[in-house]
């Protein structure tokens, strides 16, 4: 027999776990298992940062759910929501083998963004109200509390995460420091407060914005912004464009977008394109640092409209591009039923550089420039998702609790993904129930509930 | 000195067991790390390459060779043709003969690929070692790669319930 076949060379181990799949973060964690020079390894800030340099894109690892649908008022019975909410799993994966992290209980905490490799949440439950900063490959957690300035009369609570090291390409920067972006809006002082009316003439919505630092551990100053477009969303997601341009976009039923300004520390608060509406309203950045807003419905050319800058309020919408979508997705060419929320844009994935649709045969992710596209998942029909990016590299060992220590966390993750089919005509029932029953602009009783 | 040939500039590769290798100077900057000299003015007379012996730098030498792009005498791009697919796929099968190698010769082919930073080949030279490492158990991965295990069972254990979901 020939003599036991060489080990390799520790020099080569990095240059050969590199080249696993990123889609495939279990590879990487059972590398890490291999021995303790390899968990060395992948755990190193600088293989992240050669992940990164070798691979390029970072790949979709799955979502977060907000699940605001759930909490509206009725028609979904309480019994049933807290079945649903058991049953709809909070993170869904989408890569190749399953990545699930223990994501903060649900009871306590509500998901709300997610960039940089952090995901911040907003507490629930008639206790204080809290955020949590969680990064979702290393595990670990930090309490931030909320802005003394948003009290009891304040509303429609909108919060983002990001970053807050000078200069950062984001490929290490895990554990360091990071902002937190909240912006509310002031109590509608009318008595006459009227939530059927999405929008009259004279009335003016004042929406704040105050920033945390993980580094003073401080919020900033307040700043605010009138405007007589209506900002209270319901529903929203946030887009960062360059280091300083953070954009917040409600649902299409409501006719604005606010822009975050923050090296002026500024609000503004436009509209989007006119027609966008009826065919969704998501953000994406463009090529040459400006806004861009994307929508469609499967059976209709996906539209992109680019803002052409102006002097300040001056800048106009400019259909840019329309995409066919047809040829790339396994989709009938029946008609959309976007009150499901099947068949339509759902939003830019920042970081991933990717437009996420949903179809009846799942979501899809859609590469705009190569027009490439991949199912992420076997249902379509999930409202509200927050893109979970980023290179999965295990933690070095000692290094799994969390940076600040919370109750133990029994609805950690783990089993969830098996249980989506069941979910799934569980919350179809469900969510259809509620749309058809909230169409119109939320009330005050039920945006307080979203928190 | 670098030389020139039928038009075409070379240069000299030379192994540290004294063996010189002629290679053109397109087919030698497949190599990043030589690019990187050659465009820094650090190879006017013939490169050393430190590390890497005869046999493994000549058969890094045949692999760039088959890898860098192809003109032809006249100029045109063989592309022109020869289908692009048709192209890639002749490639796919002369690497996976290359790659026929054993296990000794492939760590050297991985550490002369990582030296001289040519990706193509450090992506083929890696892929048996990450096949195993996607398709097999930790044991097999350990047997094949022979690699010692030193983890006490207790910590593996805890990796693993702490991670359920990479043993799915």
């Amino acid at each position: 027999m020939a003599a036991p076949p060489p080990a390799i060379p520790d020099d080569l181990v990095e240059e050969i776990l590199l080249r696993l799949p990123p889609d495939h973060p279990a590879f990487l964690l059972r590398a890490s298992i291999v021995c303790k020079d390899w968990a060395g390894i992948v755990s190193r800030p600088p293989f992240r940062r050669r992940l990164h340099d070798l691979h390029r894109t970072p790949p979709l690892l799955g979502f977060l759910r907000r699940l605001h649908e759930l909490h509206r008022t009725p028609p979904v019975p309480g019994f049933l929501r807290c079945l649903v909410r058991g049953l709809v799993p909070h993170f869904i994966p989408t890569t190749a083998s399953s990545f699930s992290p223990a994501v903060p209980d649900w009871h306590s905490w509500r998901a709300q963004d997610c960039r940089h490799g952090r995901a911040l949440f907003i507490s629930t439950g008639e206790g204080t109200l809290e955020l949590l900063l969680w990064e979702p490959t290393t595990g670990a957690q930090q309490r931030v509390p909320m802005p003394a300035a948003f009290g009891s009369r304040n509303y429609f609570p909108m919060a983002a995460v990001l970053c807050a090291a000078d200069g950062c390409d984001h490929r290490d920067c895990l554990g360091g420091p990071f902002r937190v972006v909240f912006s509310f809006s002031d109590d509608p002082d009318e008595e006459d407060f009227d939530p059927e009316e999405e929008e009259e003439e004279e009335e003016e919505w004042v929406r704040s914005l105050t920033v945390y630092s993980s580094e003073t551990g401080t919020w900033g100053e307040l700043t605010s912004v009138l405007s007589k477009f209506q900002i209270n969303y319901q529903q929203y997601s946030s887009l960062l464009v360059g280091s300083s341009l953070l954009y917040f976009r409600g649902t299409p039923e409501y006719k604005s977008i606010t822009e975050y300004d923050m090296a002026r520390h500024t609000l503004t608060v436009f509209e989007p394109p006119g027609d966008c509406s009826e065919v969704g309203c998501n953000l994406m950045p463009m090529e040459d640092g400006g806004l861009g807003v994307i929508g469609g419905l499967f059976d209709q050319h996906v539209k992109l409209w680019t803002r052409e800058a102006g002097d300040g309020t001056d800048a106009r919408w400019v259909l840019s591009r329309e995409i066919c979508l047809d040829n790339l997705l396994p989709i009938s060419s029946a008609p959309s039923d976007a009150r499901r929320g099947v068949g339509r844009v759902v939003r830019f994935v920042e970081g991933a550089d990717v437009i996420l649709v949903s179809t009846d045969a799942g979501l899809f992710t859609v590469e705009l420039q190569s027009e490439h596209a991949r199912k992420v998942c076997n249902y379509g029909g999930f409202d509200d998702l927050i893109p979970v990016v980023g290179f999965y590299t295990p933690v070095p060992r000692g290094e799994h609790q969390n940076l600040l220590a919370l109750k133990p966390n029994k609805e950690a993750g783990g089993e969830e993904e098996k249980t989506v089919d069941q979910a799934q005509l569980l919350f179809d029932k469900g969510s259809n129930a509620i749309k058809e029953g909230t169409l119109s602009t939320p009330s005050k009783a039920s945006a307080m509930a979203t928190i | 000195m670098a030389t020139r040939e039928a038009g075409k500039k070379m240069i000299m590769l030379k192994s540290p067991d004294g063996m010189e290798f002629e290679v053109e100077e397109a087919v030698a900057m497949e190599s990043q790390t030589i690019r990187k000299m050659i465009e820094d003015d650090c190879a006017d007379t013939a490169i050393l390459i430190p590390n890497i012996n005869s046999k493994i730098l000549s058969r890094v030498i045949e692999y760039c060779n088959k890898h860098v792009p192809t003109t032809g005498a006249t100029g045109a791009a063989a592309s022109d043709t020869v289908a692009p697919a048709a192209l890639a796929e002749d490639l796919k099968i002369w690497d996976a003969e290359f790659i026929k190698v054993n296990r000794a010769t492939r760590f050297d082919l991985i550490q002369a690929a990582s030296y001289l930073n040519i990706k193509g080949l450090l992506d083929l030279t890696s892929q048996t070692t990450i096949d195993t490492i996607s398709d097999n158990s930790l044991e097999e991965i350990r047997s094949f790669l022979s690699t010692k295990n030193d983890y006490l069972p207790e910590e593996e254990q805890t990796i693993r319930r702490e991670n359920q979901w990479a043993f799915q």
